[in-house]
Order: structure tokens, then sequence, then C-alpha cells
């Protein structure tokens, strides 16, 4: 079962775009909740972004200088259990 | 039945409720001191020795004893909590409009405070900071009832209504109106007093009181301006204007029934407030019976926006007097033909 | 919860202080997603504290927590189901969907809406006290804020007055080093928030807060005190949070080497070693634990994202009670 992530809610200004910096796990690769998987930058600081569910990653939907607003999809896990 | 001022009225009131109701007591400066003054206005002289342990006298700290208030009334304690001038509440703001106001709400009607709250008021000589009238800043708070009872009769009676209310109640009474004697009497103090039946008796938190009938100008007042706009109506009475007295009484909520009633009859209507105009109660009464007289004429009588001074010669302008009062009403009146009832 | 070392007392408070863990793991990634309304802010690493007072202390005993109270809640013994209700909003919420996540409470479990003013609960705490020696009760209060509170008023009126009136309540700090972003250093000259009971005339002490059993058999021996008449009492409980001030903080003026230094005295990690070390339970038996923990919480979710919803209705309720005392 697939499990798509969504650019969470980071920024401390409203409305502003959430910069990618870098994949931290590859397509692939094993992921477990919690697991560090991406790092991007908001207004006000770096930030990681973890791995919402324990799987394998399937897809990584956005690219490092992409600046992608709150909401849209940024990865699919393939769900194990 | 007894003459009795307001301070004596309140007295026996608390001492009656303290006696049906071990839950009742009291808490506040100097108020069970033993060869005390029974708080700053008597008003709790001697009930200290009556109710042992139950007249509870802090340190200087009203953020702490308000915010102890609310904790003991949620656990079902009915506390009576006083200030002794009503311009320190500010210093407990937060306990009584973020936490005794919303926990009702904010818990989903799981949690009550059953809080009575006590403060003077009133300009009387001691300068800027002992002498505002608070209720502009408590009037309008979600979840918080607010009274101000102009006689013996209403005080005693609201007070008890008020601490078998499982509200939070934050009563205003104004230092000219204690009727308090010998040391503690004020200068420039008028006559509050009523006749106080022996039998239990309340009087309702949400009603104002007609105090005098008239079908050519609705006069709304409260606290010392009561009795300043009666003073009124019978200088105006001699001018043939009828002018219809309605101490408001209860300030959260406005009783609309009764304004709303008298400014459709009179269409003209004076609010009368010891305090400042911009963002006074008057500020809500306007706007309120605007919105249900279509056609209203209003007027407000209130402080300058100013600190209240200490100079006797500025003090008295501060306050509005029953001159003033009686010049607005005379204007409406000369200004304005009556509501066409047919509209 | 019994006190005393049996097994079965040990084992429930290491369920517990998983369960508070998931819960707040759960939540963080439920926000993540999208799923829930409005903010957090979180408690994880400091499940010794809830777990440890709230373990020591009777079911009808009352407790006073803050914005960061999930944990508190959680340990006092208000449901999952109730907080996860009321984190959606649901009408079912602990509050009826209108307290939110600072808002926790549930008066039949001896837990009073949190406050999320800080320090605004410490004086509701000396009252909900003064109430109980008023009406000679047995019941105490324990009444939790955070390191950053002790600099408010509020703070030294109502200690100053639960001291003066003996009251029993147990004032618990959880210093956590951090008010928000800023240090404790930057905000007080004396860090040793304990030596302050000794300024107003009664005891406190420093106990490690991330030991479960430790901040228990403090908690008991205070609560002794407090029913015996001779309250308050001053726990400050050191412990550190390993999440950020609320959902939108990455946490980066909490230095590297001081996260680890805490992460390596994790409260839950420590216990379950502990535990192991003593026979009453292996490897398996945690990961069994942690597995079950995690089942009943996603039904739990599942059950709160398709509970009702307060309707308009519902808007302009519970802002007077209407109960009339005869």
């Amino acid at each position: 079962m697939q499990v798509k992530m969504k650019m969470p809610d980071l920024s401390t200004t409203e409305g502003t775009d959430i910069a990618i910096l870098k994949w931290v796990v590859g397509v692939g690769d094993p992921v477990e909740r919690g697991q560090v998987i991406l790092e991007v930058e908001t207004d006000k600081a770096v930030q990681e972004i973890e791995a919402i569910a324990t799987g394998t990653l399937s897809a990584q939907m956005v690219a490092p200088g992409d600046k992608v607003p709150v909401g849209e999809f940024i990865a699919a896990i393939e769900v194990s259990k | 039945m007894k003459r009795q001022g307001i301070a004596e009225a309140l007295r026996d009131g608390i001492a009656e409720e303290m006696q049906r109701d071990q839950r009742v007591f009291c808490i506040g400066e100097d108020i069970g001191v033993p060869g005390g003054w029974g708080g700053a206005f008597t008003v709790t002289l001697g009930l200290d020795e009556k109710f042992p342990g139950r007249i509870i006298n802090t340190p200087i700290a009203e953020l702490g004893f308000f915010g102890i208030a609310v904790g003991a009334a949620m656990m079902g304690s009915r506390p009576i909590a006083d200030v002794q001038y009503g311009d320190f509440l500010f210093l407990a703001s937060d306990q009584i409009i973020n936490n005794a106001a919303k926990l009702h709400y904010m818990s989903g009607g799981k949690v009550s405070v059953p809080l009575v709250m006590r403060a003077p008021v009133g300009a009387t000589g001691r300068g800027s900071q002992h002498a505002q009238n608070m209720e502009r800043f408590f009037t309008g708070v979600p979840g918080l009832k607010v009274i101000a009872p102009s006689n013996a009769y209403d005080a005693k009676g609201m007070l008890k209504a008020a601490v078998r209310d499982d509200n939070p109640v934050l009563m205003f009474e104004h230092k000219l109106l204690y009727g308090s004697k010998g040391a503690r009497a004020e200068p420039g103090a008028v006559d509050a007093t009523s006749d106080i039946p022996e039998e239990d008796f309340t009087v309702p938190l949400d009603k104002a009181a007609v105090l005098r009938a008239g079908k050519d100008v609705t006069v709304i007042a409260w606290l010392l301006m009561a009795h300043f706009s009666m003073q009124a109506a019978t200088r105006l009475a001699g001018e043939n204007i009828a002018a219809e007295i309605i101490d408001a009484r209860s300030l959260s909520p406005l009783d609309w029934t009764t304004l709303a009633a008298s400014a459709k009859k009179t269409g003209r209507v004076v609010i009368v407030e010891e305090g400042p105009k911009t963002g006074g109660v008057g500020a809500e009464i306007a706007a309120g019976l605007g919105e249900r007289v279509p056609g209203l004429r209003i007027e407000r009588v209130a402080s300058p926006d100013i600190p209240v001074p200490f100079t006797p010669v500025l003090e008295n302008a501060y306050r509005p007097d029953v001159a003033r009062i009686a010049t607005a009403a005379r204007r409406l009146v000369a200004q304005t033909q009556p509501l066409r009832r047919d509209l | 919860m019994t006190g005393g070392n049996q097994p079965e007392f040990l084992l429930g408070l290491l369920e517990r202080m998983i369960e508070i863990r998931e819960f707040e793991d759960g939540v963080k990634f439920l926000f993540l997603e999208g799923a829930m309304p409005g903010t957090i802010h979180q408690c994880q690493g400091q499940e010794a504290t809830a777990v440890g007072v709230c373990s020591a202390l009777a079911s009808d005993d009352f407790i006073t927590s803050t914005f960061r109270g999930h944990g508190h809640a959680l340990a006092k013994g208000l449901s999952v189901q109730e907080m996860l209700d009321e984190l959606f909003g649901a009408a079912s919420g602990c509050a009826g969907g209108k307290g939110g996540s600072m808002h926790m409470g549930n008066m039949d479990k001896g837990m009073v809406p949190a406050i999320a003013i800080v320090a605004g609960g410490i004086p509701l705490a000396a009252g909900m006290a003064l109430s109980f020696k008023l009406e000679n009760k047995p019941q105490i209060v324990a009444c939790f804020f955070g390191d950053g509170a002790v600099a408010e008023g509020a703070f030294h009126e109502a200690v100053n007055m639960a001291a003066l009136w003996n009251l029993p309540v147990i004032f618990v700090c959880e210093n956590n080093l951090y008010g928000a972003s800023t240090r404790i250093d930057q905000v007080m000259k004396n860090t040793r928030i304990a030596d302050r009971a000794a300024a107003y005339g009664f005891e406190g002490e420093t106990v490690d807060g991330n030991d479960v059993l430790a901040v228990h058999e403090a908690t008991r021996r205070a609560a002794a005190q407090c029913r015996a008449g001779k309250g308050p009492y001053l726990l400050e409980l050191l412990t550190y949070r390993r999440t950020g001030h609320s959902r939108r903080d990455p946490t980066h003026y909490q230095p590297k080497d001081e996260k680890q230094a805490w992460f390596a005295r994790d409260p839950i990690d420590r216990f379950a070693a502990q535990l192991q070390a003593d026979g009453l339970i292996d490897a398996e038996g945690v990961k069994r634990l942690r597995a079950e923990v995690t089942k009943r919480f996603e039904a739990a979710v599942e059950i709160a994202k398709h509970a009702t919803q307060p309707t308009l209705a519902d808007l302009e309720t519970d802002v007077f009670a209407e109960k009339e005392v005869a």
C-alpha cells in the first residue's frame, strides 16, 4: 500500500514556499517512521523531514532546488506491514 | 424591616450566605484582621469572629489570591474575593479573564467557577490610581457576569444571587454609596440606604430597574450616576420634562428588553457614565439601542478622556453631575420630535 | 496505580510511558500529514516526570497542567480516545472539541483543564488545595509547570500563600532547561529551582526527572507530607525535551552534545533496560509491548478521524453554567 507524504507546515511565515535542499534516502531504500529522509530550508531555518510510515521509499516527488508550498506531495512510501 | 446602607446590607448578605452554605468563604486583604477594619470599606467588619477560618486575609497579591479563589471554586467552594480598590483588578486580570471566564466554555461545559468578586470604584480624592470606574474593562467578557447595584436592597439581593449563581460574577460597588460611618465615612457620600426586609430575598442578576417612569426621555445610568440621574429627573419635572430613569444594574448581560422598551417609548436616550466616554459601557449601550430602535436619538454624558485628576475642582469636573445630566436631557427634548409610532 | 515494587506495578509504569511516547510521536505524524487542525506542544523525553508523579497520586487527587500537557493527561488516566477526539476537534473529545491540545482535562479523572498561560495554573492549584483543606478532604493537588514559569509573578504569589497556609499542594517543576527557545541560565541567576522553596519557608528537592522510580518515590514522600498537613512541597525534576517547543520548532538552540547526552538518558530506554536487567521483561517483551500500544493507538486514530464534529448549534453553548443552586 502506498502512503503519500505532503510538505508539512514548517515555515513560520504563512504562505511562504519551502526550498528542497537534499534527499537523505534514495528511491528503493528502506525507511522507518521517524527517520530523516529529506532536508529543506524554510524562511527561518534548515529543517529535517521525517518519514511518516515504515517501508520502502518508492518515489521522490520533488528535487533539490525546488520551491514547494505546504501541502504539496513530496514523497511516496510503499508500506511493508 | 430595617433601614440600612450598602456596607451594612452587604455585611448581612455575606453573613447570611456563609451561614446558609458552609462552602462560602471570603478572601481578600485586611478583611478579617482582629481589631481591624473589616476591609477598606468596613463590609466584612466582625465576620471573622462569626466565621473563624472563613474570612481569609491575604498578602498583597491580587493575581495570586484571585487565582486561588478560582481554583477553590473549581473544586466546589464558593469564594467571595475582593480588591480594596477596583483599580487593583488589573493585577488579577489574567485569572479573571483568561481563567474564570473561559473555563466553563473551554472545558466543554464540564467545569464551573462559582466565584463572586467585589470591587469598589469611583473618584474620591485619592488620585488616578485609586479612582477609576472599572466596569468598562470587564463588561463584554464572554463567560463573566458583571453587576453594579446602586442601593442597599439591590446590593444585598444581588450579592446573594451572585453567591448562588454557578458562574463568575464581578460586582462593582461605589465608594460614595457605602454609607460607612465614623472614621471610614467618605466626604461627598450619597444616601443609598434602603428598607431591608427580614426574610431572605434575592435580586436577579440580569435585570435593569426602572426607578422612575416618564415619557419624554430615557436616562440610563448605574452606581452613583443613578442617584444623580434621579436628582436630575426631579429638576426636569419642574420644567415639565418627564424623564424615565433606568438603573442598568446588570452590565453583562445588559437587560436589552427593559432598555429598548424605554427607548422605543421616549425616542430619546441619555446614557450617564462615570468614566471616560470613549469605549465606555455607554458605547455598548448606545450601539445596542441604535440597532434595536430605528431613529433613536442618543447622547452620552460621561467623563472626559483623561485619567482621574486629584485636585477637587478638576475631579468635580471629571465626574458627571446633576446639571450636566439635566442639560443633556433638555437638549435632546428640544432638538427632537417624539418618534413617529407609525413608522 | 498501586505503589510498592510489584512487577505488575513496574511494568505498568513502563507501559504508560511507552503509551505517552507513542501518542506524542503518532500525533506528530498526524500533524505532518495534515490530518489534524491547530498546533501541538509535545513532551517526548518527559514521560518519567508525568508517570512518576501521577503514579504516586490517588485517583481522586487532582493535577493542574500546562500547554505541554498530553503526557500529564495520559499519566493521570485520560484515555487516548478522548484526547485524540479532542485533538481532531470532535464533540466526543474531553472538552467537547472546544478546548483543544492546550486544554486537556477530565474532572472525573482528577485533571482540571490545562492552562495555556505560563504559570496561570499555579494559583489555581493552590486554590484547589485550599478548598480541600477548608473542607477537611484528604485530597491533594500536584501542580505541573516548567522552568520558564518560575519567572512569572503568579508563581511567587501562589507559592508564598501555599506556604503561608500549609496547603496540600506539590509544586512539580519540570526543568527541561528551556523556556521556549531560551536557556534557563539566560533567565535566572540561581538556576537551582528547588532552592526557592526555602526562601518561602517550605521544603524542596531536586530529582532526576528521567528516573521514573525516583520521581515516584519523591512524590510519595511529598504527598504524605501534604496529607499530614505539612505541605506544600516543591519537586524540581530534571528532564529534557526531545522535541521542539511546538511543531514548527527545529530546536537549533539545543546544542548537539547536550541533546546527545540527554538522549542517552532517555527515561523509557533506561527503565526498560533496568526491568530487563531485573528479569521482569525481555527484549522481545518490550517490543511486543510497543507493538500493542501502537496497535491501540492506531485503532483510536481511526475512530477519532470519523468522530462527529460539533455543529453550529454548539457554537454559543457552555458560555455560562445554567444550573441554579437552590
